[in-house]
């Protein structure tokens, strides 16, 4: 089965954004990449979470989300933010063939969460060519 | 030039009749128009909507007019019918009958009602049939205008000479079909293809409402497998006989038409096609004990037509609970 | 008015958006993405959450369409994409490996959904040279004791797409 895989510089790369983002809230629980068709690639969950469900789970859901915008006649769908009463779960596209999922508590601030991933995401897309 | 018009059809039924027969033109020796007034060479008539139908009968069959009833009723009749819902194919064969009956009049002014044949019979098919079936003729040959397809059964495939198909062929009202020891001229008539829908097509289209030798017509009928994807594509009412011939117990050939509407011919047909195709259990031997049989069908009471909105509200019922 | 939800399912490739986009009276709604797999030799775009047509009857009655993505790691979208379903179809690619074994796998995990509705297998790319016959699609599932219909299908037509949804009708109502 020939997947998606990052290059060892670019898991490094990832590891250590991640990490970052985890000092920048203790919220945040868990981050997750997969591909647009729902293979994960790289992680870094402090609790247990199935990470190849998940994947799949995150990409259907965003691609519901862009097309719900469609129909919706709304353009760009930035994120699917899924909430609940003890967390969050934001999912957003890195760039064409990646999603980046973030899971954090409800201790999380929504905005700085957004922009805390917007922020990730936009380091991935530039690092992952 | 012949006329026809209709009593105690509801509008929608009229309509669909207009447009079939316009279709039909096309299609039959004669020309029929459809006609308002009251002296038509054939009325029809919605024996479900009129109460005195037997009278209405009685006084056309003294006039001399043909009368066709058109019923949901399947049981046995002596009358020429139409079965509900209207289908050309059904229309096609009963005007056949009615051709005949008009033109033997024509020829025999002191005639009567009771020796004529539905045309179509004429043609002894199911026998041929059988024959070709048990081996005890080789090919089949059917001609209509100036195309004649041979039919080599027992290696499902046939080839043809002329500018028709074999499904057009076998539809024409004008073929003819016999059997033959061999085809002659093979060289003209191109390579033989191979036609897996080749057996149910012939029990469809050659069977004129009777069994094939040997079936008994008491008793329930199990489908084993479905025909070939053109069978329901040119005849689409034999997807509802699958249906139900694939229920666990099978259904008798009165079940099946009660319950999908569909023409007895039409299920005869489709039985010898599906048997032909070996993809059928018919109904074991009647013992020949001279006892009657008592069927399944005559005992227990016709289920009701159960709509596809009955099943969908059965569905949400259960799904609320 | 009561809506009529029907479902369509098979591998990866077997023609389920094709189709739906076959037949729908509306724009589809899609939710392909990139392949990113292996499945990227056989094509570009797979479905990750559904697809969505519909239909509507003579009478106004619609009849609602949904696609399931064929991968199995999207299984749960299968759960999902069934509730509420009056029958389905389940579109088998005669090109692929071992179609009957995809078969039997639908059949499997379709199966509670199926006891409850009802079926009608279709078989896509059925010109493929190594593609099984269709007598031994039926004998694979003999011992079931189920008659299910059957169909080659070329489900880039809609007259096809139509004759499969045709049969699953005529088994609602008269197979049950
Ligand atoms: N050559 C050929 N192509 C076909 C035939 N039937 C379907 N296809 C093609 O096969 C492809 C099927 O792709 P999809 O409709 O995306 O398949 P799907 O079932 O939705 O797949 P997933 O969403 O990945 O599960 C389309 O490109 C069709 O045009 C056929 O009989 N012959
Ligand atoms: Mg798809």
């Amino acid at each position: 089965m020939s997947q998606y895989k990052f290059s060892e510089r670019s898991e490094a790369f990832c590891q250590d954004l991640f990490q970052n983002m985890f000092d920048t809230s203790d919220a945040i629980y868990g981050i997750l990449i997969s591909t647009v068709d729902g293979h994960d690639v790289s992680k870094s969950f402090s609790r247990d979470m199935p990470a190849a469900k998940l994947s799949a789970m995150m990409s259907a859901i965003l691609a519901l989300g862009e097309t719900i915008a469609v129909e919706a006649e709304q353009q760009q769908c930035r994120y699917v933010i899924v909430e609940n009463s003890d967390g969050y779960i934001l999912t957003l596209k890195i760039k064409d063939k990646l999603i980046l999922s973030v899971i954090a508590t409800t201790q999380a601030n929504l905005g700085m969460l957004h922009s805390v991933s917007r922020n990730a995401a936009e380091k991935l897309a530039a690092q992952l060519r | 030039m012949k006329t026809l018009s209709c009593k105690g059809f509801s509008s929608k039924d009229q309509l669909v009749l207009k447009s079939l027969i316009d279709l039909i033109i096309a299609r039959t020796s004669d020309t029929w128009t459809y006609s308002d007034g009251d002296d038509s060479d054939v009325v029809i008539i919605d024996t479900d909507n009129l109460d005195d139908h037997d009278a209405v009968f009685r006084h056309l069959e003294s006039r001399h007019t043909v009368a066709i009833e058109y019923t949901s009723d399947t049981t046995a009749s002596s009358r020429l019918r139409l079965q509900k819902p209207l289908r050309a194919a059904n229309l096609i064969s009963v005007f056949n009958s009615v051709e005949a009956r008009i033109a033997n009049a024509e020829a025999d002014e002191s005639h009567t009602h009771d020796t004529l044949q539905p045309l179509a019979s004429q043609e002894p098919t199911p026998e041929i049939l059988t024959a070709l079936d048990e081996g005890q003729a080789k090919y089949l040959s059917i001609s209509a205008g100036d195309t004649t397809c041979f039919i080599d059964l027992p290696g499902n495939r046939y080839t043809c000479r002329g500018d028709l198909t074999l499904p057009a062929v076998l539809g024409a009202s004008d073929r003819t079909v016999s059997t033959t020891p061999q085809v002659e001229n093979l060289a003209t008539t191109g390579e033989w293809r191979p036609y897996p829908a080749l057996r149910w097509l012939l029990g469809t289209s050659l069977s004129n409402g009777e069994l094939l030798r040997g079936i008994n017509p008491n008793g329930q009928f199990k489908l084993h497998h479905w025909p070939p994807a053109e069978v329901p594509r040119a005849a689409p009412y034999t997807l509802s006989l699958c249906a139900l011939l694939s229920r666990e117990a099978g259904a008798s050939i009165e079940e099946a038409g009660a319950q999908s509407g569909v023409a007895r011919a039409d299920i005869i047909g489709f039985i010898n096609g599906a048997y032909l195709a070996r993809a059928i259990t018919t109904p074991a031997a009647t013992k020949p004990t001279g006892a009657p049989v008592a069927t399944e069908a005559d005992t227990s009471a016709p289920s009701k037509p159960r709509g596809l909105f009955g099943k969908i509200r059965d569905r949400l019922m259960r799904k609320a609970r | 008015m009561s809506e009529i939800k029907l479902i369509i399912t098979g591998p990866p490739g077997a023609g389920k958006t094709t189709a739906i986009a076959a037949i729908s009276e509306t724009a589809p709604v899609k939710t392909d993405t990139h392949t990113t797999d292996d499945l990227a030799a056989v094509k570009e775009q797979t479905t990750v959450a559904m697809d969505f047509g519909e239909l509507t009857l003579d009478d106004g009655q619609k009849v609602f369409l949904y696609g399931t993505p064929g991968q199995r790691r999207f299984e749960f979208m299968w759960k999902i994409l069934v509730e509420g379903g009056l029958g389905l179809i389940i579109l088998v690619d005669c090109s692929r490996p071992d179609p009957l074994a995809d078969l039997h796998m639908y059949l499997d995990n379709f199966a509670d959904f199926i006891r409850q509705t009802s079926v009608v297998v279709g078989l896509t790319r059925t010109d493929h040279p190594d593609a099984p016959a269709v007598a031994e699609f039926y004998s694979s599932i003999e011992s079931s004791g189920r008659v299910l219909p059957i169909l080659e299908v070329d489900i880039r037509e809609r007259e096809d797409v139509a004759l499969l949804i045709n049969a699953l009708v005529s088994t609602l109502e008269f197979s049950r």
